[in-house]
């Protein structure tokens, strides 16, 4: 941490490399596995975002700890004030004859999220692909993908609920 | 994913010096040396100054905003802040007791009396309270920086602080050294902007 603050960035490649089966290791035993990757992500930002409060004459170990338990209150409060929705493999719908206003509609909202989580949405919830397979052809990791449809669908039900409101 | 994110920190990656309390401190008096112009300018400076209880009682709030600056400081630094947070407090508690033995509970009722001077004793109170507001903005502005693991209680040291500066300053100009008259018409304002620091600094400096 004390060549990343000079701007090594060799070193400080290797050092968020090394700390991130820490941080995983971490947040699985307190948080549910689905969301231990947002919650590394966030910590690795928040190491980088507040750097320069890293005293070199401090250990490193316990800032890096102060910083990840307080990113873990930080999403304990944020979920005590957010309703959990869960996200079912399948989604129960009407049998509808034509289908073209429901695929229009879709891909309307597929067009108000990133595009890389579209895509994997579109592979895992409409062509019904696994998490494996949807892994296999996009090059990301299985972890990774289920991360974007998790985050997909939020957004998507979010931007679903402002137009309704 | 998460190989992207570091690759994208990496890339983002800037030399940055680490955060010492000097730099709070220059803001300390920074906004201390401008209360202080405001007060010799507009308000004067007190009649008797010279003598031991008119340097004493500017000195003592310096100190107490001296202390709570040092103590928000190391609350806001992670892994180094539980110890030496406490340590700042400890000498404020310290320093206050140390102003009610040197002036002493005497006088009776009269100070007391002395001590409730409602009118003059409310301006005092009043002018601490606006003077307070320079140092609360310049300091939770720099506090952006940190990473308060509590962010409401950085937030109400810094108010301890920035009020302890106004009172600190406006010394300078009150003749009132009565410890009743103190501890009631400075020591409220200060408390006052700890309040206002803990609402404020809970909101803006959550990171």
């Amino acid at each position: 941490m004390r060549a990343a603050q000079t701007g090594d960035k060799q070193a400080y490649s290797a050092l968020l490399l090394a700390i991130r089966p820490w941080l995983k290791r971490y947040y699985a035993r307190r948080v549910h596995m689905a969301q231990v990757e947002d919650l590394v992500q966030e910590t690795l930002m928040s190491i980088h975002a507040k750097r320069q409060t890293y005293n070199a004459a401090y250990p490193f170990a316990p800032w890096m700890a102060a910083i990840a338990r307080h990113r873990w209150i930080d999403h304990l409060r944020k979920q005590s004030r957010n309703i959990e929705i869960e996200l079912f493999d399948t989604i129960a719908s009407e049998d509808v004859s034509d289908t073209s206003d429901y695929f229009r509609d879709l891909e309307t909202m597929l067009q108000t999220i990133p595009a890389q989580q579209a895509q994997i949405i579109r592979l895992v919830k409409i062509e019904g692909q696994t998490i494996e397979e949807a892994s296999q052809s996009t090059g990301h990791s299985v972890a990774s993908v289920k991360v974007m449809v998790h985050r997909g669908m939020k957004r998507m039900i979010e931007a679903a609920k402002q137009r309704t409101s | 994913m998460q190989h992207d994110v570091i690759q994208q920190l990496v890339d983002d990656l800037q030399p940055s010096e680490p955060l010492t309390l000097a730099e709070p401190a220059k803001a300390a008096i920074f906004a201390g040396l401008m209360l202080g112009i405001f007060v010799l300018l507009f308000l004067g400076l007190r009649a008797d100054f010279g003598h031991m209880t008119s340097i004493m009682k500017p000195a003592i709030f310096m100190i107490i905003a001296g202390c709570t600056l040092a103590a928000s400081f190391y609350s806001a630094m992670p892994s180094q802040s539980a110890k030496r947070a406490k340590l700042p407090l400890v000498i404020f508690g310290l320093l206050c007791a140390m102003y009610v033995l040197a002036h002493g509970f005497t006088g009776g009722l009269p100070a007391i009396q002395q001590g409730m001077q409602l009118p003059y004793g409310t301006f005092c109170a009043v002018t601490i309270g606006l003077l307070g507001l320079l140092p609360m903005a310049l300091f939770l502005f720099w506090f952006q920086r940190t990473a308060p693991l509590n962010s409401a209680v950085t937030g109400t040291y810094l108010g301890l602080a920035s009020g302890a500066l106004a009172a600190s300053a406006y010394a300078f100009h009150c003749n009132m050294d009565n410890v009743f008259y103190v501890s009631t018409w400075y020591v409220f304002p200060i408390l006052g902007h700890a309040l206002i620091g803990r609402f404020i600094g809970a909101r803006i400096l959550r990171w």
